[in-house]
């Protein structure tokens, strides 16, 4: 056990030879695409016409707040809820109609659902005895997966005499153990504290890079989400309000709920005063300043700032480049280790500014005069939702 | 576990009540069993070697039996048949359920003797469909379709009471890893339930080991189980040594099945979950 562990904290499992993913990415095939899905339970919605492309490889998240439909999505792709409305292609044939056995999807649910009357060994010998592969086969199989899940010493134990982390292991390798093209998880680490979600997000992503298969994973945990994710899908009232790669979505949220969502953001609201170049240009604090982003109606901008673009300075910024100088007081300071989060009311509202605590000349504190400086590019236009 | 003195503090008034109303009366029994009409082992000597008695075990344990098996079986789908139903329906069901359990066996018992009697409405059907009258009274099958129907209730309730305990994303998980709905229910659903099936089994046994007023009339004396014998043997025939021992057997084969099955399975496990 312990030397598994120094083995997935030392380099990742998949080593470059068997790393398949460099299939994966923008140009990888579609795998599983759904179209218009709808789900009403009663008169409530849902899941509200979703079109979704999964590619194949990839490590697809859905994030999004309690309520907006994540798993009711994931149990479609599942089969276990049946669509009001809408397709959902397999490799390009309708599965929509199919019973979730006859999809070959592997699942891992909310809570793992181990039996609780099979050992740890049958448990994950399920889906290839059910398939009647021969004995040697199931043998050979499911000890090689509950070594990739580092649980091959606890093949004779039965799920109640195991912990949540350890269980998570074996319902992941009860899983991947038939070799599905794709997974579905629900929630895989909600279960967990937080130490054990940070090491085992770690080895659900060097075993998503080791075995290739498209991982379809449903959280909101935006951490969870970013730190291991391909693309993320975020979520909201049943639609889909932004797709992309961690980092983009990170840097360029299309709205307000995305800005907060993921990450902490500064909200502030600044009058349209003209675009160029495909840019708004907005005014703030007196500058004209060309922001990036939405382009959508004049009149009031809505603009993301996060914090740990935000410096602070304790003179005056002498004009010019293109940076902007917001000036105001420290309200309150907050110590959170790495970083000293600042809260400061500025002329333009307020706003937090995330500093590292090794960069820090000065410890600033509440009534400073400061000035929250970043740069014009780190402002961010969102539609306001 | 550290709870364990508290909670047998808590059950001690029960237990010296049992003691007083429960445990000297039976050993009043047990002593009379080789007390009476001399002392010695003579009544048990002469019990074992008796054929009419060993006709009497043998008739018991065959209903017992038959009626245990259909009890559980009939409780079995009745329990999923619950589980499986939407709310409105499982009330209604409860209603079915519980309405014959708070019925006076003896009622019954009489209503099963028109149903099944000569001229009741089943001879009616079998007779206008132009077959003979079945004898369904005053034989096995009427006493087994009696004891039968009341036991079928308690068969049920102990099911149900594991088969709601069973978390739907087990048989989920089990359909998303390629078992359709057969297999789920046998690889899965069934052995998840047994503990349920043991302990109603066990229950219904006991119980049935018991029976006296339906085999009574519903066998109409023609069917004498070992509830009846003994109390023909003490209330008219006054033989209260033979009578005794019988009790006494009785009594000791119903501890030896719930011992037998507590070996089995923990039975702490089936009746604390
Ligand atoms: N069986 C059902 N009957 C009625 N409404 C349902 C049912 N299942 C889900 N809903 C509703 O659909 C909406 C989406 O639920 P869903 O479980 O998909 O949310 P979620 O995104 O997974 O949330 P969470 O993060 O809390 O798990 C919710 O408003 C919920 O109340
Ligand atoms: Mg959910």
């Amino acid at each position: 056990m312990k030397a598994a562990r120094v083995e997935v904290g030392g380099k990742p499992v998949g080593t470059p030879a068997n790393d398949r993913s460099g299939s994966r990415g923008v140009n990888a095939p579609v795998l599983l695409s759904v179209r218009n899905i709808v789900k009403r339970y009663g008169s409530a919605v849902a899941v509200d016409d979703i079109c979704l492309d999964v590619r194949e490889g990839e490590l697809l998240t859905m994030l999004g707040p309690s309520g907006s439909g994540k798993t009711t999505l994931l149990m479609m792709l599942a089969g276990f809820v049946a669509p009001t409305q809408g397709e959902m292609l397999f490799e390009g044939a309708n599965v929509a109609p199919l019973p979730p056995e006859k999809r070959n999807f592997g699942m891992v649910f909310q809570g793992y659902a181990l039996f609780p009357h099979l050992s740890v060994f049958d448990n994950v010998a399920f889906p290839l005895r059910i398939r009647r592969q021969p004995k040697e086969v199931v043998r050979e199989k499911v000890l090689s997966v509950l070594k990739l899940v580092h649980m091959e010493a606890y093949a004779e134990r039965m799920p109640k005499a195991l912990s949540g982390g350890q269980q998570q292991r074996v319902a992941l390798a009860r899983a991947i153990v038939f070799d599905p093209k794709v997974l579905l998880l629900d929630e895989p680490l909600g279960a967990l504290d937080r130490q054990l979600r940070a090491s085992l997000q770690d080895e659900l992503k060097a075993l998503h890079r080791r075995l290739g298969t498209t991982f379809v994973c449903v959280t909101h945990d935006q951490e969870e989400a970013m730190s291991m994710s391909d693309r993320v899908v975020v979520m909201r009232e049943g639609r889909i309000v932004q797709i992309g790669e961690p980092a983009a979505i990170y840097s360029r949220p299309q709205t307000r709920f995305v800005a907060n969502f993921l990450g902490e953001s500064n909200i502030l609201h600044a009058p349209v005063v003209g675009s160029e170049g495909g840019k708004t240009v907005i005014r703030i604090a007196g500058c004209r300043v060309p922001v990036g982003g939405a382009t959508n109606a004049a009149g009031e901008a809505c603009l993301s700032i996060r914090p740990e673009h935000v410096a602070i300075e304790y003179t005056a910024p002498n004009g010019g480049t293109d940076d902007i100088a917001l000036e105001g007081h420290v309200r309150d300071v907050t110590f959170v280790g790495a970083d000293y989060r600042v809260h400061i009311e500025t002329e333009a509202g307020p706003i937090i500014a995330r500093c590292r605590t090794s960069e820090q000349a000065r410890i600033p504190a509440p009534g400073d005069q400061v000035w929250a400086r970043c740069r014009a590019s780190a402002v961010w236009r969102v539609i306001s939702d | 576990m550290n709870d364990q003195p508290r909670f047998a503090a808590l059950v001690a008034p029960m237990l010296i009540l049992l003691g007083l109303v429960y445990l000297v009366p039976l050993f009043g029994v047990l002593l009379i069993s080789v007390t009476e009409p001399q002392p010695g082992l003579g009544n048990y000597a002469n019990v074992l070697q008796s054929p009419a008695i060993g006709r009497v075990a043998l008739t018991t344990a065959r209903i017992c039996g038959i009626t245990t098996i259909l009890s559980v079986v009939i409780g079995y789908v009745l329990a999923y048949a619950y589980v499986s139903a939407s709310a409105g329906m499982r009330r209604m069901m409860m209603l079915f359920i519980l309405v014959p359990l708070w019925t006076s066996v003896l009622i019954r018992t009489f209503a099963w003797l028109m149903i099944l009697g000569d001229n009741g409405p089943v001879n009616g059907v079998v007779q206008s469909m132009g077959f003979d009258r079945l004898a369904m009274m005053h034989n096995e099958l009427g006493v087994v379709i009696g004891m039968t129907h009341y036991l079928v209730p308690y068969a049920m309730l102990t099911i149900l009471a594991g088969m709601a305990g069973i978390d739907e994303r087990l048989t989920m998980a089990s359909r998303g890893l390629g078992a359709g709905p057969v297999m789920t229910f046998l690889k899965v659903y069934f052995p998840l339930t047994l503990p349920g099936v043991f302990a109603g089994t066990v229950l219904v046994l006991v119980l049935a080991l018991g029976f006296y007023v339906t085999p009574i009339i519903l066998g109409g004396g023609r069917v004498v189980m070992m509830g009846e014998y003994i109390s023909t043997q003490i209330l008219l025939i006054s033989r209260w040594g033979i009578g005794s021992v019988l009790a006494t057997l009785l009594m000791l084969v119903v501890l030896l099945t719930i011992a037998a099955a507590a070996r089995a399975v923990d039975l702490r496990r089936i009746f604390t979950v």
